[in-house]
């Protein structure tokens, strides 16, 4: 959100200063902090989160079973496409 | 700047006493004494000079299972072997340390006079041997001392021991602090935890207004108006091993050298990397009160004044809150207005310092919300504030604050940070911060290893008899450290000034060899203190050292007679500056890792 180079992320923030009693400003702060906290690469967070379970004292089968299961609910960032990448995207 | 210590039980009192009277004498040393109860008779050996000055006297031969001792930095009377305590009655059947000052001890020693009382020191504390003696009517001892603490004005810790009461000794507070330590059938007492972490860790604080009565199998607190208080025994949590000073030639040194293990402390637990903030647990403050929060101010005194100059800069910057530092001594004086949406932060390495407390009851008393940055778990200050945050910098034995500044100011960075999330402060900005602090300890080991560097560059200015310090927004308060410590330890005179002010007046004041220390951080501030600097060159008065994070240069002017030389860092050096907190801008990350912070100047510089 930083970035000034205008994104489809502002209309997310137009839609939910439109819609909530969020002021702008608040928006933006709301969408930067969700993105950020989903910024997480699916191996770091498979790591961080094996470990936290683990110290929960769960047993690797339970573990593993609750990992499939966040990890097909959570949304995570994208790889970095390179250009060739993305027209083959676009034009296949 | 005395110090209490304190003992009863099966054991030999004498060589407990000793021990903590050396371990004590760092809070002054101009005379010490102690005095141990065997048999209805008191046994007193005091002398001028420092505690193994007692050793001809032999102390240590003194039988006994109960008594106290005392270090005494002089206060009322000169140091002399008659000044240092104990002092006794007539009789020398009762015994009183003391530390503080009795304020109305000529009136009461001028009534004690006409009802026959003979003094042989010049000392307030006496009076209060005499004062007992008079008023002992069989009643129990602390009922006897806290009756003669009525009448008295004035700051105090104060032990008494009685010869004919040999179960019993007495401890006061109101204003200097008293520590009990909790044995195994005995009872320890000190002005200062460092006396008893050898013997216990289990220790009980008592508060101002408060008397106990000590026993070997236990003590019972009340108010001097007798109402019976309950308290709850803490643990002290240093090893004895921290009050040694090992390998290194004295305390400040080895504490300047513990500052990354401080800092690795005082952040420990606290850096949240997942939601790019930091994490106080005992702030007890929710985001919506500290969101109604519109303005910081910080109270201390000394290096913790300083120290709160600096996490005010970082607050205002980071928190968009206004923010200042004030020293709590002239705070508490002037009746000062308080606001309740301001957030008051009362700094203190000991948790004990008496203005600092002082400004604490003053803004509890009138409704101010209140939070503490202390390094000493459980001290008055703490419990007083009942939230903030613990420096955990390790017991700061040498009487000049060097760890606990550092710490200080990345304690105050933690809540600058915290409170800037809250806000405005970005994800990315948080990300930054946080891996900065991370990185910081690394940082400042990487500076102390140049120790031997910074010495030779010292050996520059041997023979000068003044210096000048100058700096910009949170380099100034570094630069006023700097000056501070300069006089603490060096005896000699330095000023710090910001740095645009040194034109209006000051500059006429340096003469050729006068040195200028500028704290120079390379931040968006950069460039505006070197013509500060640059003149004092120009002008060919002064040798310049300026200080930043890629080098420390010794400059010289053509009517300088040192030569140039130049120290390149090879890492960049510890950060408590404005330089780390620095906006994010993509194309500079590596720049921020190589320029951004400032804090040799906190170490002292020579």
């Amino acid at each position: 959100m930083s970035n000034t180079e205008p994104n489809d992320l502002e209309d997310l923030v137009d839609y939910l200063a439109r819609t909530t009693r969020l002021e702008r400003g608040q928006a933006e702060r709301l969408v930067d902090e969700v993105l950020s906290f989903l910024g997480e690469q699916p191996e770091p967070f498979v790591r961080r989160r094996h470990l936290e379970l683990q110290r929960q004292g769960l047993s690797n089968d339970a573990i593993f079973a609750r990992l499939a299961q966040e990890l097909s609910r959570r949304r995570f960032a994208a790889p970095a496409y390179t250009t060739r990448q993305l027209r083959r995207i676009v034009y296949g | 700047m005395c110090g209490i210590v304190g003992y009863i039980g099966k054991r030999q009192a004498a060589p407990i006493l000793l021990e903590g009277l050396h371990r004590l004498e760092y809070r002054g040393y101009d005379s010490a004494g102690i005095a141990v109860g065997n048999k209805g008779k008191l046994r007193i050996a005091k002398r001028k000079g420092r505690v193994r000055e007692l050793d001809a006297l032999e102390p240590h031969k003194f039988r006994g299972g109960q008594g106290i001792a005392h270090t005494r930095w002089a206060t009322h009377g000169e140091p002399s072997d008659r000044n240092a305590h104990p002092h006794s009655d007539a009789s020398g059947r009762y015994a009183v340390v003391h530390n503080g000052i009795v304020e109305n001890a000529a009136a009461l020693k001028a009534q004690l006079a006409a009802r026959g009382c003979v003094f042989v020191s010049d000392t307030d504390t006496e009076v209060l041997a005499h004062l007992i003696a008079l008023l002992d009517d069989g009643s129990p001892l602390e009922t006897v001392v806290a009756e003669a603490l009525r009448g008295v004005v004035g700051a105090y810790g104060v032990a008494v021991i009685d010869a004919e009461r040999p179960d019993t000794l007495v401890v006061a507070r109101n204003g200097s602090p008293i520590v009990l330590g909790i044995g195994d059938k005995e009872m320890f007492f000190a002005s200062d935890p460092a006396a008893l972490v050898r013997h216990t860790e289990s220790v009980v604080h008592l508060d101002d207004g408060e008397i106990a009565a000590v026993r070997a199998d236990g003590y019972q607190t009340r108010t001097l108006q007798g109402a019976i208080t309950t308290k709850t025994p803490s643990t002290i949590p240093w090893k004895d091993e921290a009050f040694d000073k090992g390998a290194f030639s004295h305390f400040m040194r080895k504490e300047i050298g513990e500052q990354p293990e401080a800092v690795r402390r005082t952040l420990s637990g606290r850096l949240d990397s997942r939601f790019q903030t930091t994490h106080l647990g005992g702030l007890s403050l929710g985001a919506r009160d500290l969101l109604d929060i519109r303005r910081v101010k910080i109270l201390g005194c000394g290096a913790a004044y300083l120290s709160g100059r600096i996490g005010a800069h970082l607050i205002e910057q980071l928190a968009r809150l206004p923010a200042d530092a004030e020293p709590a001594s002239e705070f508490r004086y002037r009746n000062a207005v308080i606001e309740r949406d301001t957030l008051y932060i009362a700094v203190s390495q000991s948790g004990e310092t008496f203005d600092t407390l002082a400004a604490v009851q003053e803004i509890k008393r009138k409704g101010g919300r209140i939070m503490g940055v202390v390094n000493v778990v459980g001290s008055t200050i703490a419990r007083e504030c009942g939230r903030g945050v613990y420096l955990h910098a390790g017991p700061e034995i040498a009487v000049v604050s060097t760890k606990t500044f550092t710490c200080t100011a990345v304690a105050l960075a933690l809540l600058a940070i915290h409170l800037g999330r809250l806000r405005d402060l970005s994800v990315a900005n948080g990300a930054r911060l946080i891996a900065a602090l991370q990185a910081l300890p690394e940082r400042i080991a990487a500076i102390l290893e140049r120790e031997p560097e910074i010495a030779k560059l010292a050996e520059r200015f041997e023979g000068v008899e003044h210096a000048f310090y100058v700096g910009r927004a949170a380099g100034h308060a570094v630069a006023c450290e700097g000056a501070l410590k300069l006089k603490e330890i060096s005896y000699l005179h330095a000023e710090a000034y910001p740095a645009s002010e040194l034109k209006h007046g000051p500059l006429a004041l340096i003469e050729p060899g006068t040195p200028t220390v500028v704290v120079l951080p390379r931040d968006d501030l950069s460039p505006s203190p070197i013509p500060a600097s640059g003149r004092t060159g120009w002008m060919g008065y002064s040798r310049c050292l300026s200080w930043n994070p890629s080098s420390i240069r010794c400059c010289s002017t053509s009517r300088c007679s040192c030569s140039p030389i130049t120290w390149p860092c090879s890492a960049a050096p510890t950060s408590t500056s404005r330089a780390t907190w620095r906006s994010p801008s993509p194309s500079n990350e590596a720049a921020d890792r190589r320029d951004d912070d400032s804090g040799p100047a906190s170490t002292g510089p020579p």
